[in-house]
């Protein structure tokens, strides 16, 4: 048996922000893969759970004008089979696909994998290289946060108590033109928690020679899934090339600070950085590659 | 706390009373004595707990009771064949010789039987992928493959029960 004081089960939103309001103990979940081994493994203490997996305003992937909506509560087994997704972000159907194995993807979440905070977590990398807009809402008010300022160490969220990650934005001008790679490497295919994980996105210029836009994060390789923004503004421009990858192995550990653990030591994840990101970047140079083609 | 849950297990509508701290695998077994449904690890990593849930193969082990509360349930005991002879998945794992201490058998049959349900056809090579949430500690693993193939080969017969 869990040790839970009382579940929850709102059917709406209103309905689980006055919950919020009036438990102060109640964590909301929706998959449980994460939160319901943390409780059998006593890291959480007793506390009361608010299940959401029957609120349907947290159902639901939308192609808007401009943009796309990814709605918090869908698993990942829906973003692989998601049409939207297959068409114009595949990154994150390559993702979804690295999460734990067909059981859990049937019932975990983006919105909890995104708010369990896990510096391994699959789908923060490449939602980092989309440049993905996170929507929370409380029971008064909502903002928008950018997914780069919304961790800030491991388990770590700015996310409050009383709110909840509603929706997940990313805008058309961010992955429109853009060739994307994820590369992610662990001891073994299937669930498995990544050693290190890495996306990248390349925006090639117009005569296709040279890189006009680059994006490069990586998983496990600070406290928190982080944006390579140096290692990008020195290749931001460069011509297709050796020397680019060169400049990465040059300059991306400056921007990491690893740890040592039982899956891998500082020295393997180090010579991780250097090579996955030059290989996600070479993928990602492809891909754009094959866009450019098609225009 | 007892909360009534309503649902649809193995085709039968039920009202049960569930603590709210059981998980969905506590309710099968020890409550519906739904013993095939296998206590494994625990903790979502070896599948011999998998049930399908409104048709999806899920770990019972780490799903709330309560959050079961008007879906539908299918376990092994619910599956049946033609004039009560053995599910055509089922029969497919004998013939393949895919069972050896038989505790993971169980599990990998729900996973096989939504494997099934998508209408695809898949190379062994994908179902590897598929039944990936699955451990079997005996290594039985080519039988497994051998027979889940088969069956999504003679889709028809499983199709007219």
């Amino acid at each position: 048996m869990f040790d839970i004081k009382n579940v929850y089960r709102p059917e709406t939103l209103d309905e689980t922000f006055s919950i919020l309001k009036t438990d102060v103990d109640a964590l909301p979940y929706m998959g449980g893969t994460d939160v319901l081994i943390k409780i059998k493994q006593k890291s959480n203490v007793s506390q009361s759970l608010i299940y959401l997996g029957d609120v349907k305003e947290l159902k639901g992937i939308f192609l808007h004008n401009g943009y796309i909506s990814i709605k918090s509560g869908e698993c990942f087994f829906n973003l692989i089979k998601n049409p939207i997704i297959q068409n114009n972000i595949p990154i994150l159907k390559k993702v979804s696909k690295c999460v734990g194995s067909p059981q859990i993807r049937n019932v975990a979440t983006i919105g909890g994998n995104i708010c369990n905070g896990a510096v391994s977590a699959d789908s923060v990398p490449a939602l980092l290289v989309l440049k993905a807009k996170l929507l929370l809402k409380n029971a008064d008010s909502e903002r928008i946060v950018p997914i780069e300022k919304f961790f800030f160490g491991p388990g770590k969220t700015v996310k409050k108590r009383e709110e909840l990650l509603i929706q997940v934005d990313i805008m058309s001008k961010d992955y429109k033109g853009y060739g994307f790679d994820y590369i992610k490497f662990g001891q073994r295919n299937v669930m498995e928690i990544a050693t290190l994980g890495c996306a990248a996105g390349v925006k090639l210029s117009n005569n296709g020679t040279n890189i006009s836009d680059i994006r490069i994060a990586l998983s496990v390789a600070a406290p928190k899934a982080i944006r390579c923004y140096a290692t990008e503004n020195e290749i931001r421009g460069l011509e297709i090339g050796e020397e680019i990858f060169k400049k990465i192995k040059q300059s991306i550990l400056a921007e990491t600070s690893v740890r040592e653990s039982f899956r891998a030591s500082k020295e393997l994840r180090n010579q991780l950085i250097r090579e996955l990101s030059c290989r996600a970047v070479e993928n990602a140079i492809n891909r754009a590659r094959d866009i450019e083609c098609w225009k | 706390m007892l909360e009534i849950i309503n649902c649809n297990v193995n085709g039968n509508d039920i009202d049960i009373a569930v603590d709210v701290r059981e998980s969905l695998l506590d309710v099968l077994r020890n409550k519906l004595g739904l013993t095939s449904v296998k206590r494994g690890c625990e903790e979502g990593e070896c599948g011999a707990c998998t049930v399908l849930v409104d048709g999806r193969a899920i770990d019972s082990c780490c799903y709330l009771a309560v959050c079961a509360d008007k879906k539908k349930i299918l376990t092994v005991e619910g599956l049946k064949g033609k004039n009560g002879l053995l599910h055509p998945v089922q029969q497919a794992f004998i013939d393949e010789a895919a069972v050896q201490c038989g505790f993971c058998t169980p599990g990998f049959i729900m996973s096989a039987l939504e494997i099934l349900n998508t209408g695809e056809i898949y190379s062994k090579e994908k179902i590897k992928e598929l039944i990936s949430g699955h451990l079997c500690r005996c290594t039985g693993y080519e039988n497994i493959i051998n027979a889940i193939h088969k069956a999504i080969m003679e889709r028809e017969k499983y199709e007219n029960c």
